[in-house]
C-alpha cells in the first residue's frame, strides 16, 4: 500500500476514534484492527510491544471504574474505561502496524508533503531511534558488570543510573549534529 | 586558498581553552595536528569553520581568516562552502535514509548544481561506488565514516579539516581512509587532520603543529617535530615508530 495513504489512514482512523464513545463500536473497530495485524502476520512482535500498554490500560479500567462517580464503583465507569483502553491499545496497534509494514525512507517520502525543516525533523527521529537504542544497551549493560539489579523493587534506584547518562549522551551526541549538519550548510530560515 | 589564524583565544567558561594561538596555512598543505586529549584541538577546529564564535558561544578574540573571510563575519552556512569538517563519531553526523540523500545533504543547502555528478564523484573517491542506494546504517563503521567524508567531497571545499577520523577504526580502515586524504590532497584540497596515530602523521602529512593547554607549542615540518623526542615526551606524545 502506498506510504502516504496508510498515513492519510492512520491520521482520519485515529481521529475519528477520540469522538467515538460506544462500547460496540470501539470494539469492532479493535477487532478489525486486530484482524489486520493477524493477517499481517506481526501479531507475535506486536504482543511482546505493547505488553506493558496492557498493563497502564488494566489501570485504566480500574481507575476510570472508580472515578467516574467519585471513589464509587460504577458500571458506567468501567465501560468508558474499556472504551479509553481499546482506543489507546487501536491506535497503538495502528501505529504498530505501520512502522512494522512501511520502511523509513518509504516513511518520509510518504511525508515529503511536509515543510522540509519538519519531514527532516521526523526522518531524525526515525533514524536516530538506533542510535539512541545501541546507546540504552551500552548503558545498561556498562551499569549490569558495576552490580546494578534491575529487578529491584525501588525504581528510582534502577533507572536513575540509565536515565543520566542517556540524557547526557543524546543531548551530546544531538548537539554535534546540529554541529555537523549547520557544517554542511544546513540552517533554519 | 590561505587560512590565517592571529592572536585566537577562546574560553567556553572562565578557563580558557585557546591562548594566543597564531599560524598560516598554505593552500594545498596536509598539515596534522597533535595533542594530549583535553588541550583544545577540537576546539581550534571549531574556530577553523566558524562554528566558533557563531554556534558555539564563550569568550572569542583574535582573528581567523579564510582567504579573506573572516569566520566571525560570516555564518556557518556560508563558510561551508569554502571549508568542510568531518567529526569524529558517524553515527551523530549521518541521519538520512540512505547514502546518495547523505551525500546530497550538503550540495543541496548550498544551493550547488550537478548533484548526482557531485554523488558520483564523491562516491569514487571514497571508494564506495554502487552504494549509493544503501541504508547507511546498515554500513560497516569504516564505510559510514566514508560517507561522511564523500558528503563533504560533494560540496567541493578547498578546505577540509577532519577530527580524528580514524579514531574508531582498525588498522586497515584507517590506512584506507588516510590513503582517500592523501589522494584528496594530491588533487589540490588542503587537509587538515587532527590525529592521535603519529604513525599516520609521520607517513601523510608534510607539516605538523603540536598543541599542549590550549597553545601551539611547536609548527614545522614533519620530520623536525617528531625528531623533537624532548618535546614529545614533554607533551605525552607517542613518537612514531620510524622515528625510532
Amino acid at each position: 500500500m502506498n506510504p502516504k495513504l496508510k498515513l492519510f489512514l492512520l491520521i482520519v482512523i485515529s481521529t475519528s476514534i477520540i469522538f467515538i464513545t460506544d462500547l460496540f463500536l470501539m470494539s469492532l473497530i479493535f477487532i478489525t484492527v486486530i484482524s489486520i495485524v493477524l493477517l499481517l502476520k506481526i501479531h507475535t512482535r506486536l504482543l511482546e510491544w505493547i505488553k506493558p500498554i496492557l498493563i497502564v490500560s488494566v489501570f485504566v479500567i480500574i481507575l476510570q471504574s472508580f472515578t467516574h462517580t467519585p471513589i464509587k464503583f460504577t458500571t458506567e465507569g468501567l465501560l468508558f474505561g474499556i472504551v479509553i483502553s481499546l482506543r489507546l491499545l487501536t491506535l497503538l496497534t495502528l501505529v504498530f502496524a505501520l512502522v512494522s509494514t512501511t520502511k523509513p525512507k518509504e516513511l518520509t517520502d510518504g511525508l515529503s508533503f511536509l515543510p522540509r525543516e519538519i519531514g527532516l525533523m521526523l526522518m531524525l527521529s526515525l533514524t536516530l531511534l538506533p542510535v539512541v537504542k545501541d546507546v540504552i544497551v551500552k548503558i545498561m549493560n556498562a551499569q549490569r558488570v558495576r552490580g546494578l539489579n534491575f529487578r529491584s523493587p525501588n525504581i528510582f534506584k534502577t533507572y536513575f543510573p540509565i536515565l543520566v547518562p542517556l540524557f547526557s549522551k543524546t543531548l551530546e551526541g544531538s548537539n554535534r549534529l546540529a554541529l555537523a549538519m549547520e557544517a554542511r550548510g544546513f540552517e533554519i530560515k | 586558498m590561505e587560512i590565517t589564524v592571529k592572536s585566537l583565544n577562546f574560553s567556553y567558561t572562565k578557563k580558557k581553552i585557546l591562548k594566543n594561538i597564531s599560524f598560516k596555512i598554505e593552500g594545498g598543505e596536509f598539515v596534522g595536528l597533535v595533542g594530549s586529549t583535553g588541550c583544545g584541538k577540537t576546539t581550534l577546529a571549531y574556530c577553523l569553520n566558524g562554528l566558533i564564535p557563531n554556534s558555539i558561544k564563550g569568550k572569542f578574540s583574535g582573528r581567523v581568516m579564510i582567504n579573506d573571510f573572516d569566520t566571525k563575519k560570516h555564518k556557518v552556512s556560508e563558510m561551508a562552502r569554502r571549508v568542510g569538517f568531518v567529526f569524529q563519531d558517524p553515527d551523530w553526523q549521518i541521519f538520512s535514509l540512505s547514502v546518495k540523500d547523505e551525500i546530497e545533504f550538503g550540495p543541496r543547502n548550498l544551493g550547488l548544481d550537478k548533484i548526482n555528478k557531485r554523488v558520483k564523484n564523491a562516491l569514487k573517491i571514497v571508494g564506495l561506488n554502487g552504494l549509493k542506494n544503501e541504508e547507511p546504517n546498515q554500513l560497516s563503521q569504516g564505510q559510514r565514516q566514508k560517507v561522511c567524508i564523500a558528503s563533504v567531497l560533494a560540496t567541493d571545499p578547498e578546505f577540509i579539516i577532519l577530527d580524528e577520523p580514524t579514531s574508531q577504526l582498525d588498522y586497515k580502515n584507517s590506512k584506507n581512509i588516510h590513503n582517500i586524504l592523501k589522494k584528496i590532497n594530491k588533487e589540490g584540497k588542503t587537509v587538515f587532520l587532527i590525529e592521535h596515530d603519529t604513525d599516520f602523521l609521520a607517513e601523510y602529512c608534510s607539516r605538523i603543529l603540536v598543541m599542549n593547554d590550549g597553545r601551539i607549542v611547536k609548527d614545522n615540518t614533519t620530520k623536525k617535530v617528531f625528531s623533537d623526542v624532548r618535546l614529545l615526551k614533554k607533551t605525552g606524545i607517542k613518537i612514531p615508530t620510524v622515528m625510532t
